[in-house]
């Protein structure tokens, strides 16, 4: 037996808010918070989500060090209050500075394996600062879930965009937004002596806005769902997702 | 002019209850011990008792066990001069609180409150809120206002809130007992006035002036003007001392590091509540130990930004004190407070609201707590060419935020009759195509093995990373600290930078000590 098929009413569901099933991917819109790079703004449909936990995964040289250098940068230059919370003291001034980030300006937390979640805790819950980038080194500790649930929530009630970088992805669907970076390949000038020009590598959106505004897996996620589907069922070897290229120069261009 | 003064009855017990506020309302005595010549000390007496203790029938000079016969729940204090001074301090503080400058006397603060009228609807009204806030800071005082000083000094021994009106005086001096004019009066005149019948100022007024002059002196002539109301006592205020301090002394040496922080936890509140008086905060503190080995032990503690709040300060105190445990046994402490304005966030219009000051403060404070004074701050370049050196500095929320030199944002040139730019165009006007790379380094760097081949590193191999050399830029050498010496009588550094791809993918940037013949791994571009 078909089960009734019962329409809503309307005022009912203005009345009590209900979201219908259809309309649960949507987010409602959220500022930006642009990192200053074209071809990861364009992926994050304008920048960071404000209020939100995102985050930025690449291994050694794949360019993460630099995009969140170039969002604190950019968060400055547009007077937010910003911080870094660094798991091993990584941080380069010289290069930092090259970067556009005025050093004074930067609040700078040298934490360990142990103080790093606390000690963004507390800048996030403190309120005020507009990014709070946390950096994790080569061994991110091993952090459970409803610790990164409750990070997300605190950014969103205080409006503090949260940019998580570690070497591969750790808050799962928890963040709002994600970018993996892949295929780095540095660019060397080999005329004569080998001179050090750059670094190029792909911004794979792993989570992120999709130009219909719905949320969910990016195109780099999705293409990897149905190559895997694809490939699963015997059909070709899986294709290149969709990813914008970003080049990093080691020199003033 | 109307002159408040502000009077702490039974000043050196009034101290004690501050530190013990859970004695209030019950039977409590202080003692002194005396030492002989013989070096012997003395049993201990009582000099002081609460109402609850006389009622009890103990009275100052009975011997401590005296006192316990006479009311067995009776509680034994020992006078401390650093309590009453603290006491007397805190008064001060309060004082501040009501005006600029204030005059000060042992257990007493007058202050000029003709200005307070616009604040306060009547003067009875701001002697309550005197009274009020005084018990903020554990003090339970009298307050009385005149229109001279030392009218105001004998009301204040007539009752807890005495208003004398301007011009009524000798009418409101009148009724009260004769011995209130002295703080006591001396024996000879106090037999004097009992022998002629004179109980009440107003009778002793009513004396001619000639006659007491003649037959009580100096002292007398200058009795009997104040209890007809004339007085030319001057008010000489002054500006309030730079610090607060609060001290205590501890019965039995401290060794653990939790009781100690309780203690100081009391410490730390009576300063913060007394630089609320003034509406101040607190910017540092000095912490001053004295140990059993009869050293003293100093200690630091600043903050980034003045703060109200006692938390903070404890944990960067018990920071330190874990850091650097003291030598032997704590016997006491005073704490040095440097008062500073709590600044107010000036909002901008045009930027972004941040962190509130003092709220920053405190986070910061928190954070240093949490990984170390030493680990948070602004970062800030050093004044050497080693690369690797990174200093910290106070982080500032004000600085400018324009971008440093070297930066890659070079703003677009306009062009002559260009069509306006669409928003979105604006909005992208100042994204970049190719952002610096940036370099993470190992701090310290990491010594490594290298496998050097005519063209330079061939292969590299270090606790955690192994990996060819495919390409190798360099070497960059780079010399300083040429005026320095090392153990090894070498002047100052000298290396060879190398910028390597390696074959795990990884860029890295390696040196060449060439004066000791080790190669370092100073990091990677990412």
């Amino acid at each position: 037996m078909a089960l009734p098929n019962v329409k809503l009413d309307e005022a009912l569901v203005a009345e009590l808010r209900l979201v219908p099933a259809s309309r649960l991917g949507q987010e409602p819109s959220r500022p930006r918070l642009p990192t200053g790079i074209r071809a990861v703004d364009g992926g994050l449909g304008g920048g960071w989500p404000a209020a939100a936990l995102s985050e930025l995964a690449g291994h050694r040289s794949a360019g993460r060090t630099s995009i969140l250098y170039a969002s604190l940068a950019a968060a400055i230059a547009r007077g937010q209050a910003v911080a870094l919370v660094d798991a091993l003291g990584a941080f380069d001034p010289r290069s930092a500075e090259a970067a556009g980030i005025p050093l004074a300006r930067l609040l700078w937390i040298r934490a360990s394996a142990r103080t790093l979640l606390p000690a963004a805790d507390l800048l996030v819950a403190a309120g005020g600062f507009g990014l709070v980038a946390i950096d994790c080194g080569e061994r991110p500790p091993r952090v459970p879930t409803a610790a990164w649930v409750r990070l997300q929530q605190i950014a969103e009630k205080q409006g503090t965009a949260v940019v998580l970088a570690a070497p591969w992805r750790m808050a799962g669907a928890v963040a709002r937004a994600a970018i993996v970076l892949r295929d780095a390949r540095p660019r060397f000038l080999t005329a004569g002596r080998p001179l050090l020009l750059g670094l190029e590598a792909r911004v794979g959106i792993s989570r992120g806005m999709a130009a219909n505004g719905n949320w969910g897996a990016g195109p780099a996620a999705r293409a990897d769902a149905d190559a895997d589907a694809t490939s699963a069922a015997g059909g070709p070897a899986r294709a290149e997702p969709e990813a914008d290229v970003v080049r990093f120069w080691s020199r003033p261009a | 002019m109307r002159l408040a003064c502000l009077f702490i009855p039974q000043l050196p017990l009034q101290a004690a209850l501050r530190r013990w506020p859970e004695l209030r309302g019950t039977a409590v005595a202080l003692t002194v011990t005396h030492i002989g010549r013989d070096g012997r000390r003395s049993q201990p007496r009582i000099v002081t008792v609460s109402a609850e203790a006389r009622r009890a029938g103990v009275r100052p000079g009975l011997t401590a066990a005296q006192g316990m016969a006479a009311c067995a729940g009776l509680s034994l204090l020992p006078m401390a001069e650093v309590d009453v001074a603290a006491a007397d301090a805190a008064l001060g503080d309060l004082g501040f609180g009501f005006a600029p400058r204030i005059e000060r006397e042992p257990g007493r603060v007058f202050l000029q409150v003709d200005d307070l009228g616009a604040l306060y609807p009547s003067e009875a009204v701001l002697a309550q809120t005197i009274a009020a806030r005084a018990l903020r800071v554990g003090l339970g005082i009298r307050v009385a206002i005149a229109a001279h000083k030392s009218i105001a000094r004998i009301a204040t021994r007539a009752g807890e809130r005495v208003l004398v009106p301007a011009g009524g005086e000798s009418a409101a001096l009148a009724p009260l007992p004769v011995r209130l004019l002295g703080e006591p009066l001396s024996a000879t005149l106090t037999e004097t006035f009992a022998r002629w019948g004179i109980a009440t100022i107003g009778a002793f007024a009513a004396l001619p002036a000639s006659e007491v002059s003649l037959r009580l002196g100096t002292e007398g002539a200058h009795l009997h003007r104040l209890a007809r109301g004339e007085d030319d006592e001057p008010f000489l205020p002054a500006l309030p001392v730079d610090a607060v301090e609060e001290g205590l002394g501890l019965d039995e040496a401290i060794t653990e590091l939790e009781p100690l922080a309780f203690v100081l936890r009391g410490l730390l509140d009576r300063v913060l509540a007394r630089l609320t008086c003034r509406t101040l905060g607190c910017a540092g503190i000095t912490l001053r130990l004295r140990l059993d080995s009869r050293a003293f032990d100093l200690r630091e503690i600043q903050l980034a930004a003045p703060t109200r709040e006692a938390a903070p300060l404890l944990q960067l105190v018990r920071l330190d004190l874990t850091r650097r445990p003291p030598d032997a046994p704590i016997t006491e402490l005073l704490v040095v407070a440097r008062p500073a304005r709590v600044r107010a966030a000036q909002l901008d219009l045009l930027r972004p609201a941040g962190p509130a000051p003092d709220r920053l403060a405190a986070t910061i404070a928190r954070l240093a707590a949490l990984v170390g004074p030493e680990n948070v701050g602004a970062p800030r370049c050093e004044n050497t060419w080693r690369e690797e050196a990174v200093g910290l500095t106070t982080f500032q929320l004000s600085a400018p935020a324009e971008p440093a030199r070297g930066s890659h944002r070079r703003p677009r040139t306009p062009v002559a009759n260009a069509t306006p730019p669409t928003p979105k165009e604006s909005a992208n006007a100042n994204a970049m195509d190719h952002p610096a790379l940036n370099i993470r380094r190992f701090r310290p760097p990491e010594e490594i093995e290298v496998m050097v081949g005519p063209d330079g590193p061939m292969a590299l191999r270090g606790k955690e990373t192994t990996a060819r050399i495919l390409v190798a830029a360099g070497p960059y050498r780079l010399s300083s600290e040429w005026w320095q010496s090392d153990a090894h009588g070498h002047n100052g550094f000298s290396r060879d930078y190398w910028d390597v791809h390696a074959s795990d993918g990884a860029i890295y940037r390696l040196h060449h000590d060439r004066h000791h013949d080790r190669w370092f791994l100073d990091g990677y571009y990412d």
